[in-house]
């Protein structure tokens, strides 16, 4: 067959992969970005919960809209910014209302669907109020009495159609004030709506129907509200009002969602800056070292394929692809950009002594392969991990590498040979390789040798140590979020009574009834903690949700207050208020006892979809929510008690409480950071493993044993000398920077590879040629290397500083103990 | 004479001599009907309004009480002797925990102290011109107070205004509103109708 139509063969089944991977991924690619993602897998009821709480627990989905005034301007009547700030408030809450994006708006208003909200709204008097005792003390006729005048009171402001229907079934109120305590906002009202503590700021919440980490819908939510906020300030109705010509409205939207989208939006642009300067730099240098466009087109397609394959196999398997996974995966697999580096030089070389590409492709693939091999051992330390996100970075590396080599070994050949050959600045590379040949025979000489094993031992025996202060094990300082907007965040979710996502306590049992009652039995104590002001409050399904056991107590208590109906009418007599107005009101309470026994599992199932049952079903979790989450069966049913302003004093005061053991305190940030600290140490048995296997291949691949320590010393060098210099710097070592070194052990051993003179597959009358083209191809890598992950280093973003900063130093570090020890 | 809408300034311009009072007392007379009472009640007290923004609204009678709107604080006072400033028990509620005593707090100060802006911001108005001496202040609530998002059986108040010669020479020549009945419509059973008597003015 002609070599012409076998290159275009080639190319055509090269091309049609590349169209494959593109419409698929074009079709078929889900990318998510939460942190929770970077945890284990769970492993018990906690480490569930603590997952549960985090992707789809109700604290994920909280917006919170902080309205202000920006005018510089003081407005002379604060009355008049309060007053427009909450008419657009409530016009927002209103149209927000509409959207069914989101499940609850809150902003302090009652809500006709909040009014007898069915059932709960007749089982009213099963339920408990805080302050209330006993159901007897409630309706004894003093309390009754004093109850009515109240209302009497609050009538001289005229009664609405709708408050005289309400009043007529509960003129205690009763209902408004569950409304009230279900909500357990203490915050301030102005004008009808929430403000802030210095009345200067309104407020409203937001429940998302979309969970925290569904960014494409998030980022259409957050949308919305930016938009509404919009067409409401357009709005004549604000603009006409008088007094408001130095109002200019402002807002701040904070919560989980507006953090994760906020985190995608900081890494992506962070990334798109850096990489772009990075790849002009890298291009520009290349360049000028190679001397055509077309070779640095070339160049490029590994690269490229190695990312679409990534993003491909990681899709396949998972079904959704992380953002970091893609921000950190293609920094990893930048070094991809060796292959045909190594491939190109080496051919420049070659072509003085065979011209034939192919040739050159074949005498460098051992090398190529072996440094392909020792990366993925490398990558396979978290190719086995229990954190998801790091096992989708080791598939996606290794594969993306296996990629990248295979196109440098069968299609770069075809591309390159088409490429006209002696591009190169001859003079640069005279240069270049002089001045290595130079340092070469300085460094290689046994002082240096010396000093760096004393340094990397020292270095080593200080790093084993101090290694338990070397860690960083919480995840949210790996966060791209401000510490002054999480913050602010905290304070919105101390101020609105939103739970914080740290503390919860999680109760265990075999049913719904089981579960409930030992939720109601921990309400006394929890009740203390609040008196005590360890927490400050506490949700429980229960509140909502009775017992059977409390219902049918409650029944029992009202059955048992004698002449309840006669008390009333004597009181509503006495006040000189109309006794049939108050019918329904009457006929409720002698229903009440009556009334079928809410929290059964079929009534939770039945329930219609409001605020309640939405609350419930983020405190509780079926046992087929469970199987669901954890893909184990089980029959129990699992209460999430959410605590809310937790101090200090609280985890000992708890610790003192005699609980049952179906009753455990989760702290999220405790139990991520204890997950987080035993992945390391299973990372790190990986790692060692790792290694040993990397010098098996090696060993087995001809390497004389002499060769060994020239092979072996540079990439475990590098990973102490990179691992001692970022303590020294003041860095506390994340997953990012263990995932980094995996990196250098592959560049270390590519460096080590090519510049180990003596090697298996080459004669003596060759060595000067091998000398120069290797340390050519390697220092041409090295700056590479060195201009890419320098350029990540700038970026204020620890996930991305840490890359940078590892891989710029690890590389480094590599070069200079490969020419040290490349000598043996 | 015909009844004739008068254009929305002349509200402002009517109530704005309103602004210079330091002091208003108004006694009343008030009719309450509604559906939660046996039969109608009936109250007589006094509204007064002192700059810059208290309200006093207080029930003689048997059943004495004193409503004090200061700033944004009501104080009601049970058993109130007017006399002896002494009372029984004393509940603070504060006004911006209820929409309604907003409102109503829109309603005093629009009509008492000229702050037809506060009037606005809860009330739709019209002004009609009922003769020569008389104007009718018709004021449609722009919300439910209880459910704001209710938009059906809106209130209403029926304000009758007389200017009257004697009130002029209190103000520059300009003529005070003197308002003479006010009728608040809740619902079809809940309505309240105020007649007002010569008020005592104290002007800055």
């Amino acid at each position: 067959m002609p070599l012409l139509v076998i290159k275009y063969k080639i190319l055509g089944f090269w091309s049609a992969i590349f169209l494959c991977l593109v419409i698929y991924l074009s079709q078929s690619l889900i990318v998510r970005s939460d942190i929770s993602f970077f945890l284990p897998d769970q492993k018990n009821v906690l480490d569930q919960i603590m997952q549960y709480q985090l992707k789809e627990g109700d604290a994920s989905k909280f917006i919170v809209v902080v309205l202000k005034n920006k005018s510089d301007k003081e407005i002379k009547d604060k009355s008049i910014s309060q007053m427009l700030l909450a008419n657009v408030n409530k016009l927002l809450a209103q149209r927000l209302r509409q959207k069914s994006e989101f499940t609850e708006v809150k902003n302090g208003q009652l809500l006709t669907s909040e009014l007898k909200l069915s059932p709960f709204f007749d089982y009213r008097y099963l339920f408990q109020l805080n302050d209330e005792n006993l159901l007897a003390e409630t309706f004894s006729k003093v309390a009754l009495e004093k109850s009515f005048k109240q209302l009497l009171s609050s009538m001289q402001m005229l009664l609405s159609s709708t408050e005289q229907q309400f009043i007529s079934s509960d003129p205690l109120m009763r209902w408004l004030a569950l409304l009230k305590q279900w909500n357990s906002k203490k915050i301030s009202k102005k004008n009808g709506v929430w403000f802030d503590a210095n009345n200067e700021q309104s407020l409203l919440f937001l429940k998302t129907k979309a969970t925290g980490y569904d960014l494409k819908q998030q980022e259409k939510n957050i949308h919305i509200i930016h938009s509404e906020i919009q067409a409401i300030n357009n709005n004549q109705q604000i603009k006409s009002v008088e007094g408001n010509n130095d109002f200019k409205l402002d807002y701040i939207l904070s919560g989980a969602p507006v953090f994760a989208l906020d985190s995608k939006q900081i890494i992506s642009q962070q990334i798109k800056y850096i990489s772009t300067a990075a790849f002009i730099v890298l291009m520009v240098f290349l360049w000028w070292v190679f001397r055509s466009i077309k070779v640095l087109i070339v160049i490029g397609f590994p690269l490229a394929f190695a990312a679409l394959t990534g993003l491909t196999v990681v899709n396949l398997i998972d079904g959704y692809i992380h953002g970091i996974t893609i921000a950190f995966g293609i920094t990893i697999i930048g070094v991809a950009i060796d292959y045909p580096i190594h491939l190109y030089s080496h051919y420049y070389f070659h072509e003085k002594n065979t011209s034939d590409i192919n040739q050159t492709i074949k005498i460098i693939w051992p090398k190529l392969r072996l440094g392909l091999i020792t990366t993925i051992i490398g990558f396979s330390a978290i190719l086995f991990s229990d954190l998801s996100g790091l096992r989708q970075l080791g598939i996606f590396a290794i594969t993306g590498l296996i990629a990248a080599a295979m196109l440098t070994r069968y299609l770069l050949p075809s591309l390159i040979s088409s490429v006209p050959g002696n591009h190169q600045n001859e003079q640069i590379v005279k240069s270049l390789t002089n001045q290595i040949s130079k340092w070469q025979f300085l460094l290689s000489q046994p002082g240096p040798k010396i000093i760096t094993t004393l340094i990397i031992l020292v270095s080593c025996s200080l790093l084993i140590i101090n290694q338990a202060s070397l860690w960083e094990n919480d995840l949210s300082a790996m966060s791209p979020i401000a510490p002054a907007k999480k913050q602010q965040d905290f304070n919105l979710r101390k101020a609105i009574g939103i739970p914080e996502l740290r503390y919860a306590l999680i109760v265990k049992s075999n049913s719904l009834e089981n579960v409930l009652q030992q939720s109601e039995q921990l309400k006394p104590v929890l009740n203390t903690f609040i008196n005590d002001k360890l927490i400050s409050g506490f949700d429980m399904a229960a509140n909502y949700f009775p017992s059977q056991q409390w219902q049918s107590k409650r029944q029992q208590e009202l059955q048992n207050i004698s002449n309840l109906s006669s008390n009333i009418i004597d009181v509503i007599n006495k006040l000189g208020l109309n006794e049939n107005a108050f019918a329904p009101f009457i006929e409720s309470i002698e229903n009440s006892h009556l009334l079928p026994m809410l929290a059964s599992e079929q009534s939770l199932n039945e329930l219609p979809e409001n605020f309640i049952s939405n609350q419930l079903n983020s405190l509780l979790l079926s046992p087929k929510e469970q199987l669901n989450l954890q893909h184990t069966v089980t029959n129990d049913w699992l209460a999430i008690i959410p605590l809310k302003g937790v101090s200090d004093k609280f985890k000992d005061q708890w610790s003192q409480q005699d609980t049952s053991s179906d009753v455990r305190l989760l702290d999220i940030k405790l139990n991520a950071q204890e997950m987080i600290a035993d992945y390391r140490q299973q990372a790190f048995y990986w790692f060692f493993i790792g290694l040993f296997l990397i010098i098996l291949v090696l060993i087995f691949s001809g390497y004389k044993l002499n060769n060994m320590l020239a092979l072996v010393v540079p990439f475990t060098g590098a990973i102490v000398l990179t691992i001692s210099t970022l303590v020294l710097l003041g860095y506390s070592l994340s997953i990012f920077h263990l995932v980094c070194l995996l990196l250098i052990v592959g560049i270390g051993i590519d460096y080590s590879v090519f510049m180990l003179n003596s090697l298996p597959d080459e004669n003596a009358l060759e060595i000067d040629v091998i000398k120069v083209r290797s340390a050519f191809s390697v220092i041409i890598c090295v700056f590479s290397t060195l201009i890419m992950f320098g350029a990540l280093s700038f970026s204020d973003m620890p996930v991305l500083n840490a890359i940078g900063l590892t891989a710029f130093f690890g590389a480094l570090y590599a070069f200079i103990l490969t020419i040290i020890y490349s000598d043996p | 004479m015909a009844e004739e809408l008068l254009p929305q300034s002349n509200i402002k311009q009517l109530f704005s001599p309103l602004s210079k009072i330091k002091e208003i007392s108004i006694p009343y007379l008030e009719k309450r009907e509604s559906f939660f009472y046996k039969e109608a009640k009936k109250y007589k007290g006094t509204i007064t309004y002192i700059f810059p923004d208290t309200f006093i609204k207080t029930i003689s009678g048997s059943e004495r009480q004193q409503f004090e709107i200061t700033g944004e604080q009501l104080i009601i006072k049970l058993n109130w002797n007017s006399e002896t400033k002494q009372y029984q028990r004393e509940n603070q509620i504060p006004l911006n925990s209820d929409t309604k005593m907003l409102q109503f707090k829109a309603l005093l100060s629009g009509l008492l102290s000229g702050q037809t802006e506060a009037l606005e911001e809860y009330y739709d108005m019209k002004l009609i011109r009922l003769n020569d001496l008389q104007l009718k202040l018709l004021l449609t609530a722009k919300h439910d107070p209880f459910v704001e998002q209710i938009q059906q059986d809106k209130q209403t108040v029926e304000v009758v205004i007389k200017h009257t010669e004697q009130l002029k020479s209190n103000h520059n020549g300009k003529p005070l509103p003197h308002i003479q009945t006010m009728i608040i419509q809740g619902s079809s059973m809940e309505k309240i109708s105020y007649t007002f008597l010569a008020p005592d003015i104290k002007v800055n």
